[in-house]
């Protein structure tokens, strides 16, 4: 969990400053969007498979206690050792105690933002256990001491000279060496080495199947079977949410979730596994089960469909905000439309407050959602909360005061409207003041002549359309 | 085992007020009836980054030419199961049952089986039942898999179904995987790279078996 209070309007600015960088990473994330958005087309049920998958959620989300229950009993049947971590700190604990027992002083960790969240790598490195990142974006943030900015690919954010920089100083590629395959080659190398000498390989979990006891992993890189084939123990982690009731189920999920991260028709891995290998004798497998503050979100009934999330990163990759902002803005683990639904629940009003306004509304997330999450709804109900609560600061208020006025009264409406484009073209030039941010990384349109009304009036209700387009706006 | 009263406490945490309505499970769901085509699987197979090689002139002779096309003479191992289908094959070795599946990590290239392909997203399943060797798969640098012809299915609903019954049936199924295609990463500027920590090259060939 961040220490500190997430500051968007502050954080945001840092990334904001390079603007070259800036349309850079929009147009990568929206070439995962437009990728998303082929691989969707293709599919004849996808809207079906959207209403399965939610109504799957929905179900799950209404009988965590019972599936819990089933999960387990055919987990242990199956030889995995099961751990309940209310909280954080109890996954750090149980983590860290079962490595020390165990002799671990080398273990590898595929991609897992529970863990993230959780702060376990922190801990574990405290406590003299080497853990390596072994997903290829994770370890570029890992070896960069960051977060990563991003659920999927987590350093989007950086450009192939920094990581080839990066690469020089740690894994002694060629100076100015920046071509992603050679790269990609000198960490696989360095990897396989790791993924081979540790003792232990630590995983996330995507879906943990409640009818036969398996925990389901999906990866591109196969970094999650290296990195359970080959250790004498295995820990995966998963928050209670991940449960689903069938291996069939597991299916909808499965033909969700790549394409709507990166426009795959599936994961290159999916992988199903059940307790310890029983070809490897002495091979352990553990199972952490994990609130970590997710009954706070269970116990919100505007909020509670935020649990189904599956963490493809649609939301972050169709965002316009999360796409000029970049994940680091956030200061969360999970970033984007989905990570201000879940921060305010996890970590709190008060320190989330920044985050539900990090937002247009422009509802582009709720309709590339998997799972069908009313995002843009949730972000608006928590903005409705975090008013009430007092988080909001008076200009912000105050401007939503007039707004209300101007709008109950036609007269002040068109006053207001007179006003604005008398003042327009300075306002063009950048407000002043406490709402400068408005205007700084962007230049408003030109203000048309007339308002609508006044424009209807006099010509508009005989023609068949406005002559100047500008005048959409008035 | 989890303890009785520490499970129940964390269960209270997750358990809907008394008299909520509970939503229902929707159901199976089937899915579209997709054709189980070896063309469509070979597009599916193409997108993904791996390749269709056709048994021909015989299987034995597609599967020597796919083992000598290596660029150097390396390793070559085939899991026990491949090994079946590898009569009139030369230059391999079988993967034998080890605990120390580290050995392999200087594979050039690994036969397996699968046991099902699925034409919708061309992933091929393996399971502990047709590898137990499973780091061989991961560990070798390009992988030759062999899938029975009469084992394609159409669409992934059905696929995914199948393996489903075959976990709840209580068939001792410790590790089943969905591959579709080689390994691959884009972490690096949104750039594709085949070949991240998994195979960098993957073959499918459909067999008699």
């Amino acid at each position: 969990m961040t220490a500190r209070v997430p500051q968007f309007h502050v954080d945001s600015e840092k990334f904001l400053a390079d603007q070259e960088r800036v349309g850079w990473h929009d147009g990568a994330l929206w070439h995962l969007r437009y990728k998303r958005d082929l691989a969707t087309q293709v599919v004849p049920d996808w809207e079906k498979l959207r209403d399965q998958a939610a109504a799957i959620k929905a179900h799950v989300l209404d009988h965590i206690p019972t599936l819990l229950s089933q999960f387990i009993t055919n987990a242990e049947a199956a030889g995995w050792v099961v751990h309940l971590a209310p909280e954080a700190d109890d996954l750090k604990r149980i983590v860290l105690d079962l490595l020390q027992k165990n002799g671990v002083t080398k273990a590898v960790k595929s991609k897992s933002m529970l863990t993230e969240e959780c702060g376990l790598n922190h801990h574990l490195e405290a406590n003299g256990v080497e853990v390596v990142d072994t997903d290829l974006g994770e370890r570029i943030v890992q070896l960069r001491h960051e977060p990563p900015s991003h659920i999927v690919v987590p350093a989007i954010h950086l450009k192939r000279g920094e990581i080839g920089e990066l690469f020089h100083e740690h894994l002694g590629t060629a100076k100015g060496e920046d071509d992603p395959i050679r790269l990609t080659r000198a960490a696989r190398a360095d990897l396989r080495k790791r993924f081979i000498g540790a003792q232990a390989g630590l995983t996330g979990v995507n879906f943990a199947v409640a009818d036969s006891g398996a925990i389901v992993i999906c990866t591109n890189e196969g970094n999650a079977d290296l990195g359970t084939a080959l250790q004498p123990l295995h820990i995966a982690c998963m928050g209670v949410e991940k449960l689903i009731p069938t291996a069939a189920d597991a299916g909808v999920f499965l033909r969700l979730l790549a394409r709507s991260a990166t426009g795959q028709p599936i994961t290159t891995y999916s992988t199903h596994i059940r307790g310890p290998d029983p070809t490897r004798p002495g091979h352990q497998a553990h199972l952490v089960i994990v609130d970590a503050g997710r009954r706070r979100l269970f116990a919100d009934d505007e909020h509670r469909r935020a649990l189904s999330c599956i963490r493809c990163g649609a939301c972050l990759n169709t965002c316009p905000v999360y796409r000029r902002a970049s994940g680091h803005a956030y200061g969360t683990t999970v970033p984007g439309p989905i990570g201000a639904v879940l921060a305010p629940a996890m970590i709190g009003t008060a320190k989330a407050k920044e985050l539900p306004f990090a937002s247009t509304l422009c509802g582009s997330c709720t309709n590339v959602c998997p799972v069908k999450i009313d995002l843009h709804d949730q972000l608006l109900s928590w903005r409705r909360r975090l008013a009430r609560e007092g988080h909001v600061p008076f200009s912000k208020r105050f401007a939503m005061k007039i707004g209300a006025q101007a709008l109950s009264y036609p007269w002040l409406f068109s006053l207001g409207g007179k006003i604005a484009r008398t003042f327009w073209g300075l306002a063009r030039k950048g407000i002043p003041g406490p709402h400068a941010g408005w205007t700084k990384h962007r230049d408003l349109p030109p203000a048309p002549k007339q308002s609508f009304r006044g424009w209807w009036k006099s010509d508009g209700q005989n023609q068949g359309n406005p002559t100047n387009k500008d005048q959409d706006h008035g | 085992m989890v303890d009785g009263a520490a499970l129940a406490a964390f269960s209270m945490r997750f358990q809907r007020p008394v008299g909520s309505v509970l939503k229902a499970h929707p159901g199976v769901y089937p899915g579209p009836d997709l054709p189980a085509s070896w063309d469509v699987f070979a597009t599916s197979l193409k997108s993904v980054g791996g390749v269709l090689l056709n048994a021909q002139p015989s299987q034995a002779q597609a599967i020597q030419a796919a083992i000598d096309m290596g660029r150097a003479p390396g390793r070559v191992v085939a899991s026990a199961a491949a090994a079946r289908l590898l009569t009139g094959v030369t230059g391999w070795e079988t993967a034998r049952v080890t605990t120390t599946p580290q050995e392999w990590e200087d594979v050039d290239l690994a036969i397996i089986r699968a046991e099902s392909a699925c034409a919708e997203n061309a992933a091929l399943l393996v399971t502990s039942s047709s590898l137990p060797e499973r780091a061989l798969a991961f560990l070798a640098q390009r992988i030759l898999v062999l899938v029975p012809r009469n084992r394609l299915i159409g669409g992934f609903m059905a696929a995914q179904a199948e393996l489903a019954r075959r976990l709840a049936d209580g068939e001792a199924l410790h590790h089943a995987t969905w591959m579709s295609g080689p390994s691959k990463t884009a972490d690096i500027e949104q750039t594709l790279v085949i070949g991240a920590h998994g195979v960098c090259a993957l073959a499918v060939m459909p067999v008699d078996a």
